[in-house]
């Protein structure tokens, strides 16, 4: 599905990413981990076409595509997702509107008539409940008000109405009660099929409890220095980092 | 020559013809109109209301008047379909600047009287002298004086005491003019005690010559009166149009005015509202979008003289291409006009780099017991809410139409009358678009 190959990029002229290299397979769910300021969310961006990224050397193919050739809408379109770390947010755009410019635009992209306004009403109510947001944010603005909590199932919510094939979830976790972490893991988990895959950035255990992941990555300064399984993981929550730097400079 | 020159030339090698083509009170008017101009002159880019709108330049061209009174003698309905849909009103009708179609009696009620003021001079002499050109001539604005000197014919809405106009009033200034034509429209708005109205006063222009409008509107409010206003603007880039606004208002009066600006060439607009009665109100919203070379400008004036009154404004503009938007907003509190409660808030979003935002909200206060907020913003549209909407597939276009939309759609909220809130938010949304309704040359009020 995906292949990151000797990925550099910079932000604000400050290079970041050293040569990042990652393959994620269909089906696969991958957890990142890695201190602050890795570069985590970089790599988010970097994969979302974010303008302020900019790649300065090596390749990310996606499903036989040149990622780095297609603009942010079309990824979108070709099935990439990401919820973002901070969700941002757009007073006076109501989130219908918003989910149905977001969903018309993909169904163009595939050729599809956009959906009448009934079916889509009752996708959106579908949707909302997997993540147990209540009908009256979908009257207010994009994320406008909402709580940290809110903000984050909103994410969760939008990917369930977009259906990505391959979705990048930037510390979706962090913040949240333990309520509220368990509602957005399960209903991402709800989401998951064996043609879906994600990358998955995450501090915390309960969410390796969860989500059950096949593949653990260890990102420090730039570059992936460990590869492994859950068990690779738990050690990180258990132990920090400090012992794989250590490992990774010896 | 200056361009003042020009028109006082023009004034006086016609002055019989426009005389004999227009009432007398009309008239009366003209000879300290001349006076005033020729002591004041007309504003330049020095005078402090006027510095962003050139009114020398734009007055410039060579524009011919219609001193005979020529009209088409089509059917204005049946060329414009300016109703909107869901909505019954009045249709009242003005070509160039000759009224050509008021609404029958039997479409208002017992109590309401709209009629050109050809006709006012014979059913209401003394109304009209009393009110003429009172509250507009109130200070010297040079653009008033221009439009009292050359003025011939204009309207009257009279609503008796108590009276209630159900459907709103629906004034269709058309300019489709042939030549080029400098048009002077006049509006009186004498509403009596208790009564109420709403009121839609559209502008149109079409065809490829060069129009000026000058229009001069004056509104009196009779205590507890309550007017809404709907001022809708969708001109050409060949149109100049210049609207000067005068209202006064009794105790416990309520004036709301929602001045929306769609598409223009230049457009200037000045409104000055004092507040004269106790517990009278004000509420004054725009939302301007401006493209290409247009030039939107806005100058409020809202004087509280008496105690416990209220102002509020809000404006929000979107500006693209090398346009430009102008707004300044003055609330002065008088001496002894305690307890006013007055807010101001003016917004603008520039979406390309070359349009400019002007914004100046002031405050004269003289009274110490009142409240008074203002503020003012220029802003550039959020590159992370245009990526965030990216991200979610939405192509930049659309993306930026709905940040544009959202940004004046506060103002289009407080629309009351719910069809016509439908209908200018879709409105609001084709012009973003880039689209315009053909049936009607350009605008996009009435549904296809
Ligand atoms: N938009 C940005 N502008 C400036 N610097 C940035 C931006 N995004 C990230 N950085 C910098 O890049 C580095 C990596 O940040 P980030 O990718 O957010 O790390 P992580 O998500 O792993 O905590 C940090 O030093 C951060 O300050
Ligand atoms: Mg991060």
């Amino acid at each position: 599905m995906l292949e990151i190959k000797n990925l550099h990029a910079r932000v604000e002229g400050k290079e970041i990413l050293k040569g990042l290299n990652l393959t994620i397979r269909d089906g696969e769910v991958h957890v990142l981990m890695g201190p602050n300021g890795s570069g985590k969310s970089t790599l988010s961006h970097v994969l979302v076409g974010n303008p302020k990224y900019e790649v300065t050397e090596g390749s990310i193919v996606f499903n036989g595509k040149n990622l780095l050739s297609l603009s942010a809408e079309d990824r979108s379109h070709e099935g990439i997702f990401m919820s973002f770390q901070a969700p941002i947010e757009i007073p006076g755009v109501s989130m219908t509107n918003f989910m149905r410019a977001a969903l018309n635009a993909k169904r163009k992209y595939e050729g599809k008539e956009p959906l009448s306004p009934s079916e889509f009403l009752k996708l959106l109510r579908e949707k909302r409940q997997i993540v147990g947001l209540d009908a009256h944010f979908m009257s207010r603005g994009v994320n406008e008000g909402f709580s940290g909590g809110e903000r984050k199932r909103n994410e969760i919510f939008q990917m369930a109405v977009l259906e990505p094939t391959f979705s990048i979830l930037d510390e979706t976790d962090s913040g949240l009660d333990v309520d509220a972490l368990r509602i957005v893991a399960e209903g991402f988990n709800r989401l998951r099929t064996p043609q879906t895959s994600a990358l998955v950035i995450t501090h915390y255990q309960r969410m390796l409890d969860y989500l059950q992941p096949g593949f653990v990555h260890v990102l420090m300064d730039g570059r992936i220095v460990k590869d492994g399984d859950l068990a690779l993981g738990y050690a990180i929550e258990e132990k920090g980092f400090d012992w794989i730097k250590e490992q990774s400079e010896a | 020559m200056s361009s003042l020159t020009q028109y006082l030339q023009l004034y006086e090698q016609n002055q019989q013809m426009l005389c004999s083509h227009a009432p007398n009170v009309l008239n009366e008017a003209r000879e300290g109109a001349c006076k005033a101009l020729r002591a004041h002159g007309l504003p330049t880019l020095k005078t402090e209301e006027y510095r962003y709108f050139d009114v020398q330049k734009y007055l410039s061209a060579d524009y011919g008047l219609n001193l005979g009174r020529i009209v088409s003698g089509k059917d204005p309905q049946k060329q414009y379909r300016c109703g909107v849909s869901g909505l019954r009103s009045a249709l009242c009708y003005v070509e160039n600047d000759v009224p050509v179609m008021c609404p029958k009696s039997d479409e208002l009620p017992h109590g309401a009287h709209v009629m050109s003021l050809w006709q006012a001079e014979e059913q209401y002499p003394s109304l009209l002298c009393q009110y003429y050109n009172v509250v507009a001539a109130q200070k010297y604005d040079g653009l008033a004086a221009l439009n009292t000197l050359l003025a011939q014919d204009g309207l009257l809405v009279y609503i008796e005491k108590g009276v209630v106009l159900e459907n709103p009033l629906q004034i269709m200034n058309i300019a489709s003019a042939r030549a080029n034509l400098m048009m002077n429209r006049r509006l009186l708005v004498v509403m009596e005690k208790d009564a109420r109205a709403d009121i839609m006063l559209c502008d149109h222009a079409e065809g490829t010559q060069q129009h000026l409008s000058t229009q001069v509107s004056e509104i009196y409010l009779g205590e507890g009166a309550r007017l809404n206003l709907y001022s809708i603007e969708e001109n050409n880039a060949q149109n100049t149009r210049i609207h000067k606004l005068s209202v006064k208002q009794e105790a416990r009066s309520v004036f709301v005015q929602t001045d929306i600006t769609l598409s223009a060439g230049r457009s200037r607009q000045t409104s000055e509202v004092t507040l004269c009665g106790e517990h009278a109100s004000a509420v004054l919203n725009g939302a301007t979008v401006t493209s290409d070379n247009q030039v939107v400008d806005n100058y409020i004036l809202v004087s509280h003289d008496a105690c416990h009154c209220q102002s509020q404004m809000l404006y929000k503009s979107v500006l693209d291409g090398q346009s430009i938007g102008a707004f300044a907003g003055k609330v002065l509190v008088n001496a002894g006009a305690q307890k006013t409660v007055s807010e101001q808030t003016n917004a603008n979003l520039c979406v390309s780099s070359e349009a400019h935002a002007y914004s100046q909200p002031m405050l004269e206060i003289y009274a110490d017991d009142v409240k008074c907020n203002h503020g003012s913003t220029i802003g550039k549209l959020d590159e992370m809410a245009l990526f965030y909407m990216k991200q979610r597939g939405i192509e930049e276009a659309e993306a930026r139409l709905l940040l544009q939309h959202a940004f004046v759609n506060d103002v289009l909220q407080r629309i009351e009358i719910e069809p016509l809130r439908q209908r200018i938010s879709h409105m609001v949304e084709q012009r973003f678009r880039g689209q315009k309704d053909e049936v009607c040359k350009g605008c996009n009020l009435c549904q296809k």
